[in-house]
């Protein structure tokens, strides 16, 4: 015992537990959290803070299992294609391997030891750099995934019993998910801070050689990181199935660079030798608890990405310099001192952008919050910012806010992801809104957190695609994907009263409600049209530019093809554009798509027809019908209601219908203004 | 022969190069305490000293590699306060070093002309001039070398070759040549000398670093002796003998300083038996060492003494040709080396001796955490207790066990990486240079510990480029040649020259020595 | 001298793979498809010459994706509010240049790890750039602003030559120029490259910069091509990129790399994805297929520099 207090007395008590200076992080942490609770509304509760560690597990998992593999000096990009992989042999195992759920995880977590085995075993076996070789496996991974699902099977329909461990709560208030979480971190924690692997990581970090002369097997405890990163992954993989309740190939798109920026965050040097779980996990909380108070001041999305990159430069660059003033001055006190100031700028200016934004939105509604006759907030959610289509409809959305005299927050992931569609609902139940309208990405996923905040005594509606009925009150049908199917199908058959080949150039391969459509055309085309012959369907991953050479390519392979059928918005403007430098005359692009962007196309005889319904009215009656169904002016059995300026629109059961899809021709393109 | 004959009028003995009372401290070591050294035109002064006696530091102190704490350095009649690596060029400095620093993806003539040319010169590269440029530098020193080739495909005496052309291309004034013979060949020495002779004549001053006093007789005009930081005596080559620079280097007669006593030796623990092994260079090896006993192991630098060393270490597994303790072994890892009691104590204490970031704890425990751990959970207190005890009888100079090692001393870090030794309680310990740029107390110190670590009953294999230590520790010396065991001495009959004649094998029955 | 057997293997890869395309869709030689797979990898082959550098001086840039983008929507911006075509292309490079070079500074002089340093830049321009724009294209662009784009010989011809003269131009320069060999230099052994007097500081510098120019030259030779700019272009590019340089045998740690085998990387997996559809392949194996020429070009990278290592450690030895 007295060599213990000898101990800690040498060592300093803030080194025991701050190796790595990891106080100033959390001092940073506390600063923001106290920023938040302050101006952020609903932020500061017990039930908000399980939600932050909820939506934080699947990255976590990845991010700590990440720090011993940079603190050896070593990098896994592959993380979140791994992710995505397991998740669909998770799936497929269940699904159609016919077995338990048991046996589907225990599968889903050799294929990640798998994933992990083939990195370690050309990294640490191998001895080539681990940048370029999991940059390989990150493309390999996720295209295994693809190619097994032909991108479009998604696994869903888990027993309940399984869901539980990805939307259950212990209490009413713990996640499940947590205690794994934590057995995770405690293991990893044992692992790289009192093991003597996680000692023989560092000194790998620090100098290989030296490492290597030490008699440490340099290999096998490469090896042996890399390969529980993947085998995290997989289990990552399951928890995050549990939580959206499907499995898709698509699933951790992105994940590897967040949960870097997390470990980097965290203090862990990407030259090896330097790093902390518990930073580690600051670095996230950092990062989630970010994003959680932007989410419930209602500011946008997308600035987080900004905060965050910013952040990061400042938070490394700072350490640089640091280092470089240590090696001039040994004083290890202008070090902290930098921190703490860095740690002050940056919380003043996260305050500053938050006062702004606020005061940008019309006065302080904590203030307003008690007082009586309070304008509704009404929070619509497209499927991801950043996407013409949804852009228009916000208009309308806005036109309808003004009009209502409601205050509108728009918000969503910035890229196609269920799981920030669940987030941002979860913390828009936080802040208390009067109803909620959301474009479903995915229908499993999201009805959960729905219900959820009908409990709270919210509105719910769902527009552009539904989620399952019980879990909203009414879905503002803008057009069935059948209708939509059927109506395009029509059009092509129009235009080729011959028959033919005709091609059809998707989005993403992945994306549910494009399959949805393709299959009902297939099916409008054999019932109705059997002249008519698909002659192949091509993804655009909603890029112009990719659309524009699958064109090309398509009017080379298939010259039949005598027409192109664009279901994704973007990919319109490219067919034509393609069809147009191509100099064909007889081949005809129709599609799903925005007056906005083809109208030149349409003028010019390229497009003949697109085939949409009125967004802007769309986006109109989202903002009008969730402020009637929170004011509860819907009587229920209703079979139509009154919309502004919209008039009146026929109810069928729970679904609002705005009208037939339009189709768009160069007669009326320029009465649009969308 | 008189200097000034050589010179031309008017500039007669100014010097090319005056460093004057020259000090450097090093994390508390001080590396140079009063160097001092005067350089002529057209004269090849030889800078002689044992190891850590300062040379390579005051070299770099010249070239502008460190800077120097204090004192006066004067190149070619300027005073030079803030000496830096392209200062030092611009007057005309150049260097060669034992190890060829090249840009290994670039070929011959490249790495010359990157040399030659550095941050300035013209925006564009003539491959010709460039080529034929390598060519002459190349051919003047009697060596062929393809100019297109890759540097990362040419030997290390190649490189060296190139090296040497470097810097005549640079038509350097003050050349300083730090032990370039070290890994050539005898064939590849000579044009080398000549060279040398000829650039002499050319009114270049070359200061010359070897441990080969031979050669040194039969290059230098002057000779400056260091030691410990000082210099100790500047001599013309010409009227000083062998024995008084030995004296001189040394300092203390060689009986006094080491602390050896007899030991009861005990039963073969590690045996060699005609081991071969190409690509490591090494063939025909056989030797045994006895527990209790210390076995020296003499030859020059890249004489295979390293080589072997890495080979019983694991490092560069070897197929057979090794047992212990009477049992033939199969070292394919250092852990294999370790399960078997063999430590090893590499040469190059910063990269590979110690891991300079991390705490002098966890340097001690980590050839030996299965002993401070328990189902691989590392016991804090243990390994607290471990070090503390090491740095208690290894007398290590540190405020705490947790200061990183890379803030310690060369001598306390060189005691860390016999700690960490110490701590897998060795049957067999190989240590390699073991007192290389330490100071005299730590080294004192050290010695100390072998003898102990010996009476323990412990094989030692002492590696030494320092022939007093060698003489002064070892109950054997193995001397190596050219990647074999040129012979064995017992301690009564090794003397320096035995071991030199053996060490330079049929060199010095040539009648190189003067 | 170096062997070029790496490059062979790529070439090779290439060979195979147009034998089996001659034998089974011989459309895939048209001149139009040709012409039009070149212009489709223009922007890949453009930013890997950049990326090339980079990587030789042992540095990675994953940032090149969002400076395309918004290079391409200031370019578009500056368009409809009247500049000439030609300001708008010069502020394209100027923009890019600056993004790179902002890279350039904290990765040459504040010795931050490059993969961060992008990495932040990466997400914050990306979306800055969504924040900004809500995602609504760049439209309403002047009539001239197709003009070259749409004068399809004349582009064709123009933009085959601009990418040759860069090809020649960065290939020639890391050959004949100063500059050049010392962007080798600090990627092969940075301490020697300072030491002969080399700022290797203002080097890494200079090629982040050169690769955000020419990212911005690229976004702004693409965009002319259409009449409009969406705000989410070059999404995934920069992987593209880094992958056709690996697979063309850069290695990652600096110092080797060529021009030529980084052009045969762009053409290697810039040919796949459309050499499957006129095979007849499903479009969803093709990432897979990516990742595995990945993974092989980077194992048979190895097994090369092994060979040759270890001849040149008996070489040394055997003296």
């Amino acid at each position: 015992m007295q060599l213990r207090s000898k101990r800690s007395r040498a060592e300093g008590s803030g080194e025991v537990l701050f190796p790595n200076g990891e106080w100033v992080l959390l001092l940073a942490l506390v600063a923001e959290a106290a920023l938040f609770s302050m101006i952020a509304p609903g932020f500061f509760t017990l039930a908000n803070l399980f939600e932050v560690l909820r939506f934080s597990v699947e990255l976590g998992l990845l991010a700590v299992a990440l720090t011993p593999i940079l603190i050896a000096g070593g990098i896994d990009l592959s993380v979140g294609s791994t992710v995505g992989l397991t998740a669909v042999i998770f799936g497929m195992v269940w699904q159609a391997g016919h077995q338990t759920v048991f046996v589907a995880g225990l599968v889903a977590l050799l294929a990640g030891c798998l994933c992990g085995a083939l990195n370690a075993l050309m990294i640490a076996g191998l001895r080539l750099p681990a940048l370029i070789v999991t940059l390989g496996t990150y493309s390999l991974y996720r295209g295994i995934a693809e190619g097994i699902t032909h991108g479009s099977v998604s696994y869903t329909g888990y027993p309940r019993s399984f869901l539980m461990l990805g939307q259950g709560y212990f209490w009413n208030l713990i996640p499940i998910q947590l205690p794994i979480f934590l057995l995770v971190v405690a293991g990893y924690w044992v692992l790289v801070h009192r093991s003597v692997v996680g000692r023989a990581l560092y000194a790998i970090g620090f100098n290989v050689e030296g490492a290597r002369h030490a008699g440490v097997p340099v290999r096998r405890r490469l090896a042996l990181v890399y390969l529980l990163s993947g085998a995290v992954a997989g289990l990552a993989a399951i928890i995050y199935v549990a939580h959206l309740g499907l499995a898709k190939s698509d699933l951790g798109t992105g994940y590897e660079l967040q949960a870097i920026a997390a470990v980097v965050l965290g203090g862990t040097s990407v030259f090896g030798g330097r790093g902390t779980i518990l930073g580690t996990l600051l670095g996230l909380f950092f990062l989630s608890v970010l994003q959680n108070g932007m989410h419930l001041m209602a500011l946008p999305s997308e600035l987080t990405g900004v905060l965050i990159g910013l952040l990061l430069l400042g938070i490394v660059s700072l350490d640089r310099l640091r280092g470089r003033a240590a090696t001039k001055t040994p004083a290890g006190s202008t070090r902290t001192k930098q921190k703490i100031v860095f740690a002050l700028v940056a919380i003043a200016v996260l305050g500053f952008a938050g006062q702004h934004w606020y005061g940008a939105r019309g006065g302080d509604s904590s203030r307003r919050a008690g007082a009586k006759g309070r304008r509704p907030v009404i929070a619509v959610m497209p499927k991801a910012k950043g996407d013409p289509y949804f852009l228009s409809a916000r208009a309308g959305a806005e036109e309808a806010a003004k009009a209502l005299d409601v205050e509108l927050i728009w918000d969503g992931p910035t890229s196609l992801d269920a799981s920030q569609q669940n987030e941002l609902v979860e913390n828009w139940i936080t802040r208390g809104v009067d109803a909620i309208v959301v474009a479903v990405e995915n229908r499993g996923s999201i009805s959960t957190v729905l219900r959820k905040a009908r409990q709270h005594g919210i509105a719910v509606l769902t527009w552009d695609a539904d989620a399952e009925v019980d879990a909203r009150a009414y879905f503002l049908d803008q057009a069935t994907p059948e209708g939509i199917a059927n109506t395009l199908t029509d059009e092509t058959a129009r235009l080729m009263p011959q028959g033919g080949q005709f091609a059809i150039i998707t989005g993403a391969l992945s994306a549910a409600n494009q399959n949805e459509w393709i299959a009902f055309i297939k099916k409008r085309v054999a019932e109705k049209h059997p002249e008519l012959v698909l002659a192949t369907v091509q993804p655009s991953d909603d890029d112009r530019d990719k659309a524009f050479t699958q064109t090309q390519t398509i009017l080379k392979v298939f010259p039949q093809v005598k027409l192109v059928m664009d279901i994704s918005a973007p990919a319109v403007p490219g067919s034509a554009e393609a069809v147009q430098q191509s100099g064909r005359k007889d081949v005809d692009v129709i599609g799903l798509s925005l007056p906005a962007i083809c109208k030149p196309y349409v003028h010019s005889g390229v497009v003949q027809t697109i085939v949409l319904w009125n967004t802007r009215d769309l986006g109109y009656l989202t903002v009008y019908a969730g402020w009637l169904e929170a004011q509860k002016k819907i009587p229920a059995g209703a079979t139509s209601i009154e919309a502004g300026r919209l008039g009146r629109l026929q109810v069928r059961g729970s679904e609002i219908v705005l009208g037939v899809p339009l189709i768009i021709n160069k007669e009326n393109i320029d009465h649009l203004d969308f | 022969m008189g200097l000034e004959a050589l010179l031309p009028k008017g500039k007669a003995l100014l010097p090319l190069l005056r460093a004057e009372s020259i000090c450097k401290n090093f994390a508390g070591v001080r590396a140079l305490k009063s160097a001092s050294l005067t350089l002529l035109r057209g004269e090849v002064h030889a800078l002689i000293g044992e190891n850590g006696a300062g040379k390579s530091t005051l070299t770099k102190v010249i070239t502008g590699a460190i800077s120097a704490d204090s004192g006066v350095l004067e190149i070619d009649g300027r005073k030079v306060d803030d000496n830096s690596p392209g200062i030092a060029r611009e007057l005309g400095v150049a260097a060669i070093y034992q190890q060829p620093s090249l840009f290994l993806h670039l070929t011959v003539a490249e790495n010359i002309a990157l040399a030659l040319e550095g941050g300035s010169g013209g925006w564009r590269v003539d491959w010709k001039a460039r080529r034929r440029q390598a060519e002459e530098l190349i051919g003047s020193l009697g060596a062929r070398i393809d100019p297109l080739r890759l540097a990362s495909s040419l030997s290390m005496a190649e490189q060296q070759i190139v090296e040497i052309a470097k810097a005549l291309g640079a038509e350097a004034k003050i050349l300083i040549m730090d032990e370039p013979t070290a890994l050539l060949s005898d064939r590849e020495v000579e044009p080398l000398f000549r060279l040398a002779r000829r650039l002499r004549e050319d009114g270049v001053g070359i200061i010359y670093i070897s441990h080969r006093l031979e050669e040194i007789a039969a290059i230098a005009d002057r000779i400056t002796v260091m030691r410990d930081g000082e210099t100790i005596a500047c001599q013309d080559a010409a009227t000083v003998d062998r024995a008084e620079l030995i004296q001189l280097m040394v300092g203390r007669s060689v009986a006094s300083v080491f602390p050896k006593r007899e030991v009861a030796i005990g039963e073969v623990a590690l045996e060699v038996r005609d081991l071969n092994y190409a690509s490591a260079g090494l063939q025909g090896i056989s030797f045994s060492v006895r527990s209790g006993e210390i076995f020296g192991l003499a030859g020059l630098v890249g004489s295979g003494r390293t080589e072997l060393a890495r080979v019983l270490f694991g490092l560069t597994p070897c197929v057979d040709g090794i047992s212990v303790q009477g049992q033939a072994v199969r070292i394919d890892s250092p852990r294999d080396a370790i399960e078997l009691g063999i430590g090893y104590v590499p040469e190059d204490r910063r990269q590979h001796g110690v891991i300079l970031e991390m705490g002098i704890a966890k340097n001690v425990s980590l050839a030996s955490l299965c002993a401070v751990s328990r189902w691989g959970w590392i016991d804090a207190t243990k390994e607290f207790e471990l070090a503390e005890g090491y740095r208690e009888t290894l007398r290590i100079k540190a405020a705490s066990v947790f200061v990183p090692a890379g803030t310690l001393s060369g001598g306390n870090q060189q005691k860390v990486a016999l700690a960490r030794w110490l701590a897998i309680r060795p049957r067999i310990l190989i240590l390699d240079e073991p007192t290389q740029g330490v100071d005299v107390g730590s080294k004192a110190e050290i010695h100390e510990f072998v003898v102990q670590l010996a009476e323990q009953g412990v094989a030692v294999v002492l590696i030494s480029s320092e022939l007093p230590e060698v003489l002064g520790m070892c109950d054997r010396i193995g001397v190596f040649h050219a990647g074999t065991l040129a012979g064995v001495l017992s301690r009564e009959e090794a003397t320096q020259e035995k071991i030199l004649t053996l060490a330079f094998g049929h060199a010095v029955a040539g009648g190189q020595a003067a | 001298m170096r062997g070029y057997a790496r490059e062979a293997s790529v070439a090779l890869a290439i060979v195979l793979m147009m034998a089996v395309l001659a034998l089974i869709a011989p459309g895939y030689f048209s001149r139009e498809n040709l012409a039009d797979l070149f212009l489709a990898n223009m922007p890949v082959m453009v930013i890997a010459l950049g990326m090339t550098l980079i990587i030789l001086t042992g540095q990675i840039d994953i940032s090149v994706g969002s400076v395309f983008a918004v290079c391409s929507v200031v370019a578009g911006v500056s368009a409809r509010n009247g500049m000439p075509l030609v300001l708008c292309g010069l502020m394209a490079c100027l923009l890019g240049t600056a993004c790179g070079a902002l890279n350039g500074a904290l990765v040459g002089y504040l010795r931050v790890p490059s993969i961060v340093v992008t990495l932040a830049t990466m997400v914050a321009l990306r979306d800055g750039l969504r924040w900004q724009t809500q995602g609504a294209w760049v439209g309403n662009l002047p009539v001239n602003f197709q003009w070259l784009g749409l004068g399809q010989p004349i582009y064709t011809g123009l933009v085959v030559g601009i990418v040759v003269a860069l090809v020649a131009l960065v290939a020639w320069g890391l050959r004949y120029l100063r500059a050049g060999r010392m962007v080798f230099a600090t990627g092969s052994n940075e301490q020697a490259a300072r030491i002969v007097g080399i700022d290797t500081r203002r080097i890494v510098l200079a090629v982040f910069a050169l690769t955000g120019a020419l990212t911005g030259g690229a976004a702004m030779l693409n965009s002319v091509r259409f009449n409009q700019i969406p705000s989410n272009l070059g999404l995934g590019l920069e992987m593209k990129v880094i992958a056709a340089v690996a697979v063309g045998g850069a290695t990652i740690t600096g110092g080797a790399a060529t021009v030529a085998g980084t052009v045969l990387g762009v053409i290697l997996l810039g040919s796949i994805g459309t050499a499957l559809t006129f095979l007849g392949v499903s479009a969803t194996w093709e990432k897979a297929i990516q990742g595995g020429i990945i993974l092989g070009a980077i194992a048979l990278n190895l097994l090369g520099e092994r060979r040759e290592k270890h001849a040149a450690t008996i070489e040394a030895l055997a003296r």
